[in-house]
């Protein structure tokens, strides 16, 4: 990912790496995984992977815990904005 | 690298075990799950936002445990799962949009994952999936030429 900042490019690469760290290890990997990959891999192919990948995370421990706490409106609040 | 042959048995099987887990804990509120559809019916409770348009009458939306979710299911559409700031829809305004998965521990399925880099490329699609999943402020005739649908026909749909 590459982004351009303006201010100090440490303290929002500390940011992001924060953010990053909210996910479960899992999820990211299997997204970095997928995303990278797209280009290169015919499109059947890779939503059959993105389908079986989408399928253990959802069957996963931490996948079920975060899923309840989005209905229990506990992580729906927007902490920021981008414009498009 | 996984083919078709080694999918069906996985999901079958994890689809199983998610609705078997799920089944174990009930919601406090015996009435949760109904009011919860109610609730997001009335709020329209998703916009469909897409780049990229090519018109295609396909439509598909789906509930993925507790998160309510619509999408179309088409190839040259772009999809990201959205909802709006408020309670009650306009047609015109601002809206959150984003993709809430990986905050969820999952990842954007249909395709979520596969179009996206296909159309803006992978370091921009991490970006959108992983930076700007908390939310987007998207206006009606902004770059991301934003097609609505109203709450009404989200509601047939859904």
């Amino acid at each position: 990912m590459h982004k351009t900042v303006s201010g100090k490019a440490l303290d929002r690469a500390i940011e992001i790496a924060k953010r990053f760290c909210s996910f479960t290890p899992e999820s990211l990997g299997y997204i970095k995984r997928l995303v990278r990959n797209a280009t290169d891999t015919p499109l059947a192919q890779g939503l059959a992977l993105e389908r079986n990948l989408f399928m253990r995370l959802c069957a996963s421990d931490q996948g079920l815990v975060r899923m309840r706490s989005y209905e229990e409106k506990k992580i729906t609040e927007p902490s920021r904005s981008i414009e498009v | 690298m996984h083919d078709q042959s080694l999918i069906q048995p996985d999901c079958v099987f994890n689809l199983l075990r998610a609705r078997r887990a799920s089944k174990n804990v009930p919601h406090p509120d015996p009435n949760h799950g109904r009011l919860h559809e109610q609730e997001s019916l009335a709020a329209g409770v998703a916009v469909i936002v897409a780049v990229r348009c090519q018109i295609s009458p396909t439509f598909q939306a789906f509930r993925t445990g507790s998160l309510v979710r619509a999408r179309l299911c088409v190839s040259d559409w772009l999809i990201v799962n959205c909802r709006p700031p408020r309670k009650g829809i306009a047609e015109d305004g601002d809206y959150l949009i984003g993709f809430p998965e990986a905050e969820l521990g999952l990842l954007p399925g249909a395709g979520g994952t596969q179009r996206l880099p296909r159309a803006i490329g992978a370091s921009a699609a991490l970006m959108h999936i992983l930076m700007a999943s908390r939310s987007i402020r998207a206006r009606p005739k902004g770059r991301a030429s934003c097609i609505k649908l109203s709450a009404a026909r989200l509601s047939i749909a859904l």
